[in-house]
């Protein structure tokens, strides 16, 4: 479903970088692989390649057999992008966000999707509550909606539960063993350890823009006969080499 | 994708139309404010000229000019204080004698200027009545043997009306467009990328030309809303006789109406094309503030154009963006609607708006536009300096117009100096410097081949032929008068030493021109664009620095055949050399009544030449593909 191969990316900022440097992996649907790594390692980057907002310097990306830079309108249409911010439009109310998305991405009778979509997550009182007004449980759930909206074989969730409170961010990763359930394939990067360990059947640890171990949970644990993943994590960072 | 633009049109006109102070803007503001305005202003100037035509004015003169008073001519006489800080209430002096009356005043002062026309008023009769008494004396009875003097205005009521609005109303209508789209067009592009909501949006599967297209036409809708309702209620407010002022004339003729609103379609359109652009291209909100007081800058000054009754609406401006409706707008204003060169300004506009948005796409789509700051930089390390060659050319423009002209207007020559080393040259280097960018590779200043040099000294013989032969052909497009042929031949026959002139008017220009045009910008161009669209490009805007429309196209392509010179030869000396060489025979030869006119036959023949021995440049030697430079890591 995901096929990632020598994915790098350069920027010549001020302090020209390598952000993402070659970095491949492969996630089957049904499954959570899991992008670990500090801030600035290269998860976000990544993810922005594979949402075709940003262009490869080299290597290749296919998304339920569309390649980034070949067909990017074809990527698009396969995944559901979320990020920590929102991006939610102030002046719309929830239920005219989903709508307008679902309109957007071309769903066949957009208003009976929105309105599944507010019934399955609970939106129901706030639907007609423009969004600059939502608390930012209400917003993460109404973000969830948008990206789901056409119903995507593909999630990408970029550190989406920063800022949420323990509840909401319970709730969230709720929905996205749901998802993992139905069969999605989700691609899921975060900092937070315990997430990983909970959510993510592969884990890559991404580190100054390369993966320095990659496997499941059981995998790195027995290659570094460690038990915490906060242990195998801050190992492969120190050895700082790969470790497949 | 029709479907597509259709949603973000209707998604973004809504999220638009919920925020108060955009409606107020689009429709409050041009309803309150112009009547207010408009009664504001009548109000005030009645006051002033009600004030001014019962003030006894204070002139000095000599007694004879006191006896001709009239108590209707509210002056009074003094001997002596004009221009004395000690009396400060005498506004103009006369002098009289036998060659006649002369009138002293100073046009800044209101004063002043009121009292030189009553006194002139009063020299005129003192003149009728000595003509007649010179006629009496030669037996012609007085006044009927004097030429009965008659006035008569052709122009209709309409266009009195509209003639004195058509040169303010294009400025305002340009102002009131910028005012509802620019905030606009930043608020859905600039504030939609930091609000991180576009980012979102283009994660959807929707065409980019989609979404540029959606918002595009919402900063349409709201330019085109706000500059009509302020059109409509200046014409219910004039038609109301708000602005009742004794002696002025001000309207809207109702026939011009439905002209003057169908021309605000493309001026929105234009508007926004541009807005969408910019607001993609800059990195932040603010820096879209600063582009907008820039932007408004440029359009004032090309609407301005409307303000001199002396430019007529032509073909040639009829190409000018902003100029070209502002003249539409005049000439409907009183009654004129020329069909063709009507036809011209919208297509041209058609044509602006289509390159604008193509622009637009092609930000959209680039990566520094979704994640702003670092872009710049990333793309100069990718070899793209289109953006740096806008701006430095920009910055070239304005120097010239505003400090350029200003210096050589005090002293010539030094003005000349301190134009072309510190202005054009300093600014070529200090641009390189800047971008970090090696200054010799950058200017190319490597030692040309002695066979190149012959061909730079036989090009440049020749060059002038060239443009000349392009100032002929476009004559019949872009008439010149002889006035302003004049004028710029005494431009270049000054009061100096010829080597002065040859040197400071010819060489140095040359040189410095050079340095910035084949130097900097080309170097910078041809790494974007490739070599030629970068000659092209880089040709046009050395056309546009000379500011004036009828040299344009002859500079401008003077400046494609340098670049060329400069691509082949593979160093700076050689375009140079022909600029200088091209420059001090124009100025040799300024003035001399052969030069005027030469046959076209030589023309085509010197333009064969220069075209050929440029062509001929570099041959043999491998070119320069223009590697785009990265930074080092």
């Amino acid at each position: 479903m995901i096929d990632v191969e020598g994915l790098t990316k350069r920027f010549f900022g001020p302090e020209p970088v390598t952000a993402v440097d070659g970095v491949s992996f492969h996630c089957a649907p049904g499954r959570i692989f899991g992008l670990l790594g500090p801030n600035g390692a290269g998860k976000t980057t990544t993810l922005r390649m594979l949402a075709t907002l940003l262009s490869p310097d080299e290597g290749t990306a296919r998304l339920n057999g569309h390649e980034v830079r070949e067909d990017p309108a074809g990527v698009r249409g396969s995944i559901g992008y979320l990020s920590a911010s929102t991006g939610l439009y102030g002046r719309l109310t929830a239920w005219e966000m989903i709508a307008y998305f679902a309109r957007l991405q071309g769903v066949a009778d957009p208003e009976a999707r929105t309105a599944e979509l507010v019934e399955r997550f609970g939106i129901g009182p706030f639907a007609r509550v423009r969004c600059e007004r939502l608390s930012t449980g209400m917003r993460q759930k109404v973000s969830i909606a948008r990206a789901v909206v056409h119903q995507p074989p593909i999630l990408i969730l970029d550190e989406p539960t920063s800022g949420l409170d323990v509840l909401v961010a319970r709730t969230f990763l709720d929905f996205v063993e749901r998802a993992r359930d139905e069969g999605h394939c989700v691609l899921y990067s975060t900092h937070i350890m315990s997430e990983a360990e909970r959510l993510c059947d592969r884990i890559a640890i991404l580190h100054r823009g390369r993966i320095l171990a990659e496997g499941s949970l059981s995998e790195l644990r027995e290659a570094t006969g460690l038990r915490y993943l906060e242990d195998i994590f801050v190992r492969c960072v120190e050895r700082g080499g790969p470790e497949r | 994708m029709r479907r597509q633009v259709l949603e973000i049109l209707k998604g973004t006109l809504r999220q638009q139309l919920r925020e108060p102070l955009t409606l107020f803007a689009m429709i409050g503001l041009p309803v309150l404010l112009q009547p207010l305005a408009l009664w504001g202003g009548a109000t005030l100037r009645t006051r002033e000229i009600t004030h001014l035509r019962r003030e006894e004015l204070v002139v000095q003169a000599p007694p004879a000019f006191a006896e001709a008073l009239r108590p209707r001519d509210h002056l009074a006489v003094v001997e002596a204080g004009w221009q004395d800080p000690a009396h400060p209430e005498v506004a103009a002096a006369v002098t009289l004698d036998a060659a006649g009356g002369e009138v002293l005043y100073d046009r800044t002062r209101r004063a002043s200027a009121q009292a030189q026309k009553r006194a002139v008023r009063v020299l005129e009769r003192m003149g009728r009545q000595a003509q007649a008494i010179r006629l009496e004396a030669v037996g012609l009875t007085g006044q009927e043997a004097l030429l009965p003097l008659e006035r008569e205005d052709l122009a209709s009521e309409a266009e009195r009306q509209g003639g004195l609005l058509g040169r303010v109303l294009p400025l305002i209508l340009v102002f009131l467009a910028m005012n509802g789209g620019l905030s606009t067009a930043l608020e859905l592009v600039t504030g939609e990328r930091e609000r991180r909501t576009l980012e979102t949006l283009l994660t959807a599967r929707v065409d980019r030309r989609a979404v540029l297209l959606g918002k595009f036409l919402v900063v349409v809708l709201v330019s085109l809303v706000t500059s009509a309702v302020a059109v409509t209620t200046l014409w219910a407010c004039l038609g109301l006789g708000l602005y009742r002022v004794p002696g002025e004339v001000l309207g809207i003729p109702t026939a011009a109406l439905p002209l003057l609103l169908g021309l605000l379609v493309p001026l929105a359109v234009l508007m926004a094309a541009v807005f969408t652009v910019v607001a993609a291209w800059v990195p932040d909100y603010r820096a879209g503030q600063l582009a907008a007081v820039g932007l408004l800058f440029l359009a004032l000054a090309a609407a301005g154009v409307a303000a001199f009754p002396a430019i007529q609406a032509g073909y040639a401006l009829a190409l000018v963006p902003v100029t070209n409706l502002a003249l539409a707008m005049r000439e409907a204003l009183v009654g004129h609607y020329p069909p063709g060169i009507l036809a011209v300004t919208f297509a041209a506009t058609g044509v602006h708006v289509g390159l604008a948005l193509a622009l637009g796409v092609r930000l959209l789509s680039s990566e520094s536009v979704l994640f702003g700051a670092a872009g710049a930089a990333d793309r100069r390390a990718r070899g793209r300096f289109g953006p740096d060659v806008l701006w430095i050319f920009g910055i070239a423009l304005l120097l010239l117009w505003f400090l350029g002209q200003r210096v050589q207007a005090m002293d010539l020559c030094w003005g000349m100096v301190f134009t072309q080393v510190v202005l054009v040259a300093g600014l070529a280097v200090g641009a390189l410097v800047w971008l970090g960018l090696p200054v010799g590779e950058g200017l190319s200043l490597r030692r040309p081949r002695g066979v190149d040099l012959c061909l730079a000294v036989v090009a440049g013989l020749c060059a002038p032929g060239l443009s000349a032969l392009i100032a002929v052909a476009q004559a019949p497009l872009l008439p010149v008068s002889q006035r302003t042929l004049e004028a710029l031949e005494q431009a270049m026959t000054l009061d100096a030493p010829l080597p002065v002139v040859v040197v400071v008017f010819a060489l140095l220009p040359a040189l410095c021109e050079e340095t910035l045009f084949r130097g900097t910008l080309l170097s910078l161009a041809r790494r974007s664009w490739g070599p030629v669209v970068a000659c092209l490009a880089v040709g046009a805007l050395f056309g546009l620095v000379h500011l004036q429309v009828m040299r344009i196209a002859p500079t401008g392509v003077l400046g494609v055949l340098l670049c060329v010179a400069v691509l082949r030869g593979r160093s700076l000396w050689l375009p140079v050399l022909v600029h200088g060489l091209h420059n001090a025979l124009l100025v040799a030869v300024a003035g001399q009544a052969w030069a005027r006119n030469p046959p076209v036959a030589i023309l085509v023949a010197m333009a064969a030449v220069a075209v050929g021995a440029v062509a001929g440049m570099g041959s043999g030697k491998p070119q320069d593909r223009g590697t785009p430079v990265i930074l080092p890591p």
